[in-house]
């Protein structure tokens, strides 16, 4: 903590944002959550689509019949972009195996990127753990059952 | 958590992310709160663009924005001092809850951190508290952005930094002090009402 330094200012805002958001009327928050559970519910079918083409391009950027990877390997940045993708919505739709999942290669693929020894093994588990956790979603689609 | 219904009714929100299908879900959630005009950017000169031909009113933008990260954006907002946007409303989407990336964005100016994968009562929950908490802001040589400052609950050196703070020190003492009788009576004396 330095000395007091006397000369920040406080300015009081009031954006366009706050003005508006705040007249009468709009939506409830209960209204808003229900209506934004039912219109994710919506998008489901498509999300698998996603989803499968989002994990294909992930396991065909991994290199098979390799046991050594360096830090700037190209196919790294590849990985982690769609690993990220599914990682950043799982949840949302509902499937947090889903996040779980591709959270887990994500951290592998952070760490092997700032030059630890790439685990191939531990790569394939996770794959493995993504691909069990897409017929989790499957089910789910099937029986139209919230996850 | 305020009571009051959110009217997002004609505000132009940004999404910036370069996941063009977490975009898509944003969208879908914020128009089930009532917002009706929404923008995607995918890199931070999309968002310097967007911002001004859209007249953008608030920008949720994710942390790992393309090409430097949306924490640096946030600071050049902040820091454009002609920008007629320097105040907009921010929230970082962002994986990475640890606190020093949480500090890190507070720091650069944004509003609200909001944990991605987003929930949708998560969502609302900021979007309210941004719009019924207004902050001021501070203009200070190092920082320009929201008070940082949620609640007060003494200066580390009993000092504000500020011209503004109240000197929150114990004051001098004045007059005789009570002794143990005089309180107890006091407090007998509430105890019959």
């Amino acid at each position: 903590m330095g000395p007091p330094a006397g000369d920040d200012q406080v300015i009081p805002v009031s954006t366009r944002f706050h003005s508006l958001a705040r007249r009468p009327g709009g939506v409830s928050r209960e209204q808003a959550l229900k209506s934004a559970e039912a219109q994710l519910g919506t998008l489901r079918p498509q999300f698998a689509d996603w989803l499968d083409r989002e994990l294909e391009q992930l396991i065909s950027a991994i290199p098979t019949g390799q046991d050594e990877a360096s830090s700037d390997d190209p196919w790294l940045d590849a990985a982690y972009i769609h690993c990220r993708a599914v990682r950043d919505v799982g949840a949302t739709m509902g499937f947090e195996l889903l996040t779980f999942a591709a959270n887990n290669l994500c951290d592998i693929i952070e760490v092997v990127k700032a030059g630890v020894t790439c685990p191939f093994d531990a790569i394939e588990s996770q794959i493995q753990a993504l691909l069990l956790a897409r017929k989790e979603v499957a089910r789910a689609l099937l029986t139209g059952r919230r996850v | 958590m305020p009571r009051e219904n959110l009217n997002l009714h004609g505000l132009n929100f940004l999404i910036a992310d370069s996941n063009s299908y977490f975009c898509m879900i944003c969208q879908s959630i914020l128009r089930s709160f009532g917002a009706t005009k929404i923008y995607e950017a995918r890199t931070a000169m999309d968002v310097n663009r967007t911002l001004v031909e859209q007249r953008i009113d608030f920008l949720l933008c994710d942390s790992n924005l393309p090409p430097d990260g949306g924490l640096k954006l946030t600071h050049e907002i902040r820091w454009s001092v002609a920008s007629e946007y320097r105040t907009i409303p921010i929230v970082i989407l962002t994986t990475d809850t640890r606190i020093n990336t949480i500090n890190a964005a507070r720091d650069a100016g944004a509003n609200m951190v909001v944990a991605k994968p987003v929930s949708v009562s998560s969502l609302y929950n900021r979007l309210a508290w941004v719009a019924f908490h207004p902050r001021s802001f501070v203009d200070a040589p190092s920082y320009f952005g929201p008070d940082r400052r949620f609640k007060i609950e003494g200066y580390p050196t009993g000092v504000g930094r500020r011209k503004s703070d109240q000197d929150s020190g114990v004051t001098e003492e004045s007059g005789q002090a009570m002794g143990q009788d005089d309180i107890d009576s006091l407090l007998n004396l509430a105890r019959k009402g």
